[in-house]
């Protein structure tokens, strides 16, 4: 494409077409194009530069106040004005010097203040534009003493060069917004021209009469703390991101390495895991210590602890493989049981205290019984349940209303605002109820108090639901719509398939340890009492585990040293999408899985491949911290336990 | 009680209530039972988890050798399908497909629909003969289904290349000519060639990988020494022309060689390419297989229980003894049964000794102060580094520093071909074993630990000197301990995947790490790995419904492998400690 400006102020596009006819070999060109009047603007005062970029379907007609005209030539034949801006907006300032930067889309723009700025020219929705982008300053870089008198781009990265009138020449990564190096020509005379060489290498200046050559050594100048962790405005993009994407497919891709995205998706993993896999195990360890019989324990705990051996590969597998497509059917079963089952578990319980104080006695040795067979009646219920859950609160169709297309937002304020609403209404039981039905109760027998307690019970949950239901109402009426944080278009590989399954990888680990802090508790301490009258239950809540605590909170941190570095189980079942979004339903990508994905392709000793052992760092010093933690405090617990 | 009567004067209504009634609401809330039932809840979810994940891995393991019966379908459009059922499930029609069904179709599917709340089910047919159709599997909606049968005579075939193909025989040809006209007959005559014509196949392969891979590796070594010639000498230097004449001479002898293999080679497929069995399709179009390319032919539908079972384990004999075919996702897995019994045992070899040396120096020499308990607090840590990170150290200090630096100095020859210099058998081990160090120092030291100190005095006592103290009596009487961790080491190295991914596991390895050419056992080779082999299988195969039940095998392979190791580190504690026990003073 050629464009010509000509006296009259008329702009000229011409688009150059060479033909190649197969069969006879024969060439033809053709020209076409189109006009665009541009009047006395242009003709009276002609502009100092016009420029088209890459493509050539935009040029720009730049004078020297920073008055610029974008030209939009997408259709040579009809050219026509897409904007009119100020490159230059400080009143007085001229533009001194004006180069694309690599891919010819970007403009680098020097004024004679001695700064220099990018402009990228971004795609956004509210562009006044008419073509739908806009050119917008993404990058000041530190100024310089003097006028700008000449720009280089690199050819095939983010770095430049600025000459300026006092003799210094500034090297620049663009990007990252840093002064790689600051020269001076030998004269001090003005710098007239700037050349880099392909390859970066050599830096060449025409100085006053004199031409002057640096070597340039400045590898990895696009990394810099700031890029690894902060929003970097990267070109293409509307706005600073926080961006992982280490391959593209052109010659002239920028490769992006934030670790935000890594480093949250890492944090994500390790959530969902720990919520779900933290409660079980502490809870199943507290039991097998207390409430199991040691012959059962005997046989339980080696169990559990094999399977802490078990490859992640294979939890992968079966989560990326069988988990991930039977949740994506049964989502509302799913999340139906993740009530259903804590709840038919309380229930039961409730059930059970109705036996008599005999009876009860008696059954102790059978309860594990009557609690696994609560369990499957739990998942029934949450099978029975789910399909008409799905009707009435998430219309019918549950991938649907998580894109957003149907329904409204109470059933997600629901589904976030339940384990709250349960939460207050134990505290409610405990902290208002009970003292007062205490009180009332002084006369009752055993039985009918058991029976009041079914009742409030099941009253208290009702009341739970429906108190979450208003909240979940009253915040939807406000406007509020869980979708599009916290909740959002389903992904089959996500951070519920990982929390589910990572949850469970860590599970035998944390029970091992916190079984064996419980298991240190001195017998005499229990033996003391259960003699002075105490329960079971009491014994194990308040005199087995406050001393254990250290000791439990060594698993935990054990445990989620494990979940931080896991890598297996997400590179399978977390889709290794590196994006940043809270959603629980879409896939992540880990620290972890991330360098077993990119290490074996990175080239020795690239920014790609230090970025990646950087990442190995990263997560090394994360489990340090926790590990070093862990350590700590399981070594006071054992020279407390020693004491007792 | 002046604690409680501070507390009473406090003004603690809800202690008060707590300590002082003995009513009804005692006796219930101090069982505490809710919040039992809760922790119990824990432990028998817990426990269903890890019962639900092994069950499914057992049976679906288990079964994918298991021969389903063959099926042929017909469509309301006509077109007839034959295959296995590998799986059914149920879907929400599209809009408008429910309405846009006509007659009996239309009955069946409101009839399906009635019964599973408005979903349809389809099912997922292995129709195999992907060089015809395309395709390797193909969903049925059920309703769809006018006539389903179990045609006598289908026959699977399990083939070299393409996958599997269903059809029925119709014919067999030798030399092209037609020598049977009825399946019977077809069949008959397949039995009786294919055994040869198998035999003929394994020899020419042998021929290939034996004889013609010996000429290779002769060139290779001339070619290197010419190279080495060239590094030291330089170019036209006496040695180079020496060098460069045997090459010519191993050239020109190995072109004879060569020649000649490729005759017997070409005969033995001469007389292979004589046979072939003619097979029609459900589609009815007709195919001619050669038999060479037949690893197994099976008439599913005539097979007895007896024939399923003897199947059964010829695939099972198969997949642990076989190489694999068809992009892992047929044949068997032994080079990755190799290669991790290889790679553990290795890292086994290394990591034992340095273990075990560094817990005795802890136990026994190290004087208890800031250092030890740093170093103690350092290996604990190191049992809670992620093992991708040691794979990342293994990736950039053995194989590009170690390994690099050895090809410079011993094999720059073969540069720019890594020898070292990339992942292999050594370096996975070695990292391995360092990921595996912390668990076989804190078993020997526990096992140390158990020794009573009584005995060491008594040694002492006797006049023995500390190291002849260690090793007649603290040793004998750790070695439970220390097997152990040996044991505990192989089974966390053997299910570790990650660092392999880096440090060298691939997903075919041409050559197996141990073989009878000298030096024997080829520490720098890239090696398969069960796990690793999941992996691969599982998301990076092309056919990959295909190679689920495969992972699922491999998967129960690899569990086995771990549980019996885990199983034999608990029996050689219990049994060593029988065995000392004896000698208890």
């Amino acid at each position: 494409v050629l464009a010509v400006l000509d006296a009259a102020g008329g702009l000229h596009f011409r688009s150059v077409r060479t033909r190649r006819n197969l069969f006879t070999g024969e060439t033809t060109l053709s020209l076409a194009g189109g006009d665009l009047a541009l009047g006395p603007a242009a003709s009276e005062r002609p502009p100092r530069h016009l420029r088209l970029d890459g493509t050539g379907d935009t040029a720009y007609l730049v004078w020297d106040d920073g008055r610029t005209l974008r030209i939009d030539a997408a259709h040579p034949a009809g050219p026509r004005i897409a904007e009119t801006l100020d490159l230059v907006p400080e009143a007085g300032s001229r533009v001194t010097a004006l180069e694309f930067l690599v891919g010819k889309t970007s403009l680098l723009v020097g004024d004679d203040a001695g700064r220099v700025r990018a402009w990228y020219r971004v795609r956004r929705e509210d562009a006044a534009a008419r073509d739908g982008a806009t050119l917008l300053p993404a990058h000041e870089l530190p100024p310089g003493a003097a006028a700008v008198t000449a720009l280089a781009a690199s050819s095939r990265s983010r770095m430049a060069a600025a000459g300026y009138a006092d003799g210094t020449i500034a090297l620049f990564q663009i990007t990252g917004e840093r002064r790689l190096a600051a020269l001076r020509t030998p004269d001090a005379a003005a710098v007239a021209a700037l050349a880099l060489s392909p390859r970066e290498g050599l830096l060449t200046a025409v100085a006053g009469d004199r031409l002057a050559r640096w070597d340039i050594d400045a590898p990895h100048n696009e990394s810099s703390l700031k890029t690894l962790l902060a929003p970097v405005w990267y070109e293409g993009y509307d706005a600073p991101a926080q961006v992982w994407q280490s391959t593209g497919g052109t010659d002239d891709f920028e490769p992006k390495y934030g670790l935000a995205p890594l480093i949250f998706g890492t944090l994500k993993a390790t959530f969902y895991s720990m919520l779900f896999g933290l409660p079980i195990a502490l809870l199943a360890a507290i039991y097998t210590s207390e409430f199991l019989h040691p012959r059962v324990r005997a046989r339980v705990k080696p169990a559990v602890e094999m399977m802490a051996s078990l490859p992640s590969v294979v939890l992968g597998f079966l989560a990326a493989l069988v988990f991930a497509p039977v949740l994506a059917d049964r989502l509302p079963t799913a999340l139906a049981a993740l009530v259903a089952v804590p709840f038919v578990l309380l229930l039961g319980a409730h059930v059970w205290q109705l036996l008599p104080a005999r009876a009860a006695t008696r059954l102790e040795g059978r309860r594990l019984l009557a609690i696994a067979a609560a369990l499957p009646l739990g998942l029934l219920a949450a099978a029975v349940l789910g399909g008409p859950l799905e009707r009435l609160l998430y219309a019918g169709d549950i991938m649907a209303w998580l894109d957003g297309q149907v329904g409204d937002g109470r059933g997600g304020w629901l589904m976030l605002l339940l384990p709250l609403s349960a939460l207050a209404a134990a505290l409610v039981t405990t902290r208002l109820i009970e003292p007062t039905l205490r009180r009332v109760s002084r006369s009752w027998s055993r039985t009918r108090y058991a029976a009041v307690d079914l009742v409030k019970f099941l009253v208290l949950a009702l009341l739970a639901l429906a108190s979450a239901w208003l909240a979940a109402t009253v915040l939807d009426a406000a406007g509020w719509d869980p979708r599009g944080h916290v909740l959002g278009t389903y992904v089959q590989r996500n951070a519920l398939v990982v929390g589910f399954v990572m949850g469970f990888a860590v599970i035998p680990i944390i029970y091992t340890i916190a079984e064996d802090a419980l298991g240190a508790v001195p017998d005499h301490l229990r033996a003391a009492s259960l003699g002075a009258g105490a329960t079971t239950w009491q014994t194990a809540i308040r005199v087995v585990v406050p001393p254990a605590m250290s000791g439990l909170f060594s698993a935990v941190m054990v445990g989620l040293g494990r979940a931080v570095g896991e890598t297996m189980i997400v590179l399978m079942a977390a889709g290794n999408t590196p994006i940043l979004d809270a959603n629980l339903f879409n896939g992540f990508r880990t620290l972890s899985a991330n360098i077993a994905v990119e290490l074996p392709e990175a080239v020795q000793h690239s920014t790609h491949y230090r970025t990646l052992f950087l990442a190995a760092l990263t997560l090394f010093a994360m489990t340090f911290v926790l590990n070093t933690v862990a350590e700590i405090v399981r070594l006071r617990f054992r020279r407390k336990a020693y004491q007792l | 009680v002046s604690a409680h009567a501070q507390d009473t004067r406090a003004g603690r209504p809800r202690t008060r209530a707590t300590r002082r009634s003995t009513g009804a609401a005692t006796a219930v809330l101090s069982r505490g039972e809710p919040l039992v039932w809760l922790t119990g809840g824990g432990l028998v979810l817990a426990l269903a988890m890890i019962a639900g994940l092994l069950a499914l891995v057992i049976w679906q393991g288990g079964v994918t050798f298991w021969q389903r019966p063959l099926v042929s379908l017909t469509t309301s459009d006509g077109a007839t399908y034959l295959g296995e059922i590998s799986r059914t499930e149920r879907y929400r029609p599209a809009a408008g497909v429910m309405a846009g069904l006509r007659g009996a179709e239309a009955d069946a599917a409101g009839a399906i629909g009635a019964d599973n709340e408005g979903a349809l089910t389809r099912l997922l047919l292995r129709t195999g003969n992907f060089e015809l159709d395309g395709e390797h599997f193909r969903w049925l909606s059920d309703h769809a289904v006018v006539e389903r049968s179990r045609p006598e005579w289908a026959l699977l075939l399990e083939r070299l290349t393409w996958g599997r193909f269903y059809g029925e025989p119709v014919g067999f040809l030798v030399d092209g000519e037609l020598q049977a006209q009825d399946p019977a007959a077809a069949w008959a005559l397949y039995r009786r060639h294919h055994d040869d014509v198998r035999d003929r196949w394994h020899e020419r392969r042998d021929i290939e990988r034996n004889e013609m891979g010996a000429m290779s590796r002769r060139m290779e070594t001339a070619r290197l020494a010419v190279r080495t010639a060239e590094l030291k000498a330089g170019v036209d230097s006496p040695a180079w022309r020496e060098a460069e004449a045997a090459r010519q001479r191993t050239a020109e002898a190995a072109d004879a060689e060569f020649t000649v293999l490729r005759e017997r080679i070409a005969a033995l497929n001469a007389v292979n390419d004589r046979f072939a069995l003619r097979l029609r399709t459900a589609s009815g179009a007709e195919k001619d297989i050669p038999l060479a390319e037949i690893v197994r032919a099976v008439p599913a539908n005539r097979l007895g229980i007896g024939g399923r079972l003897r199947l059964y384990l010829a695939r099972w004999g198969e997949f642990l003894s076989d190489e694999p075919r068809e992009a892992n996702s047929e044949g068997g897995v032994l080079p990755a049964i190799f290669g991790t019994v290889a790679m553990t045992l290795v890292m086994t070899l290394l990591v034992v000794p340095f273990g075990v040396l560094a817990a005795l120096y802890l136990r026994e020499y190290a004087k208890a102060g800031l250092l030890v308990s740093l170093v103690r607090i350092s290996v604990n840590n190191l049992a809670g580094v992620p093992s991708i990170v040691f794979g990342v150290f293994g990736l950039g200090f053995f194989c590009y520093v170690l390994g690099g630096g050895i090809d410079q100095f011993l094999f720059a020859a073969r540069l720019p071909n890594p020898t070292y210099g990339t992942g292999g058998l050594l370096w996975a081990s070695l990292t391995l074993a360092l990921l595996t160090l912390p668990v076989v120092i804190v078993s020997t030291e526990e096992a140390l630990a158990a020794v009573p100190n009584s005995m060491r005095e008594g040694s002492y006592a006797c006049g023995a000197g500390k190291w002849q103290t260690i090793r007649r009596i603290v040793l004998p009487r750790a070695l439970p301990g220390i097997l152990t961790g040996a044991i505990l080491a192989m089974a966390r190295g053997a299910g570790e995947v990650a660092p392999l991914m880096l440090v060298g596991a691939v997903k075919l390895a041409p050559e197996l790490p141990v073989d009878g050419v000298f030096p024997f056992i080829h520490l720098e080779r890239s090696f398969m790995h069960l796990g690793f082999h999941i992996y691969d299988l599982g998301f990076q195969s092309q056919n990959s419904e295909a190679a689920k039940p495969m992972v699922f095998t491999t998967t129960l392979l690899l569990i086995t492998i771990i549980a019996v190791l885990n199983l034999a580190a608990v029996r050689i504690r219990a049994q060593l400690r029988k065995r000392y026990a004896a000698g208890k003073f």
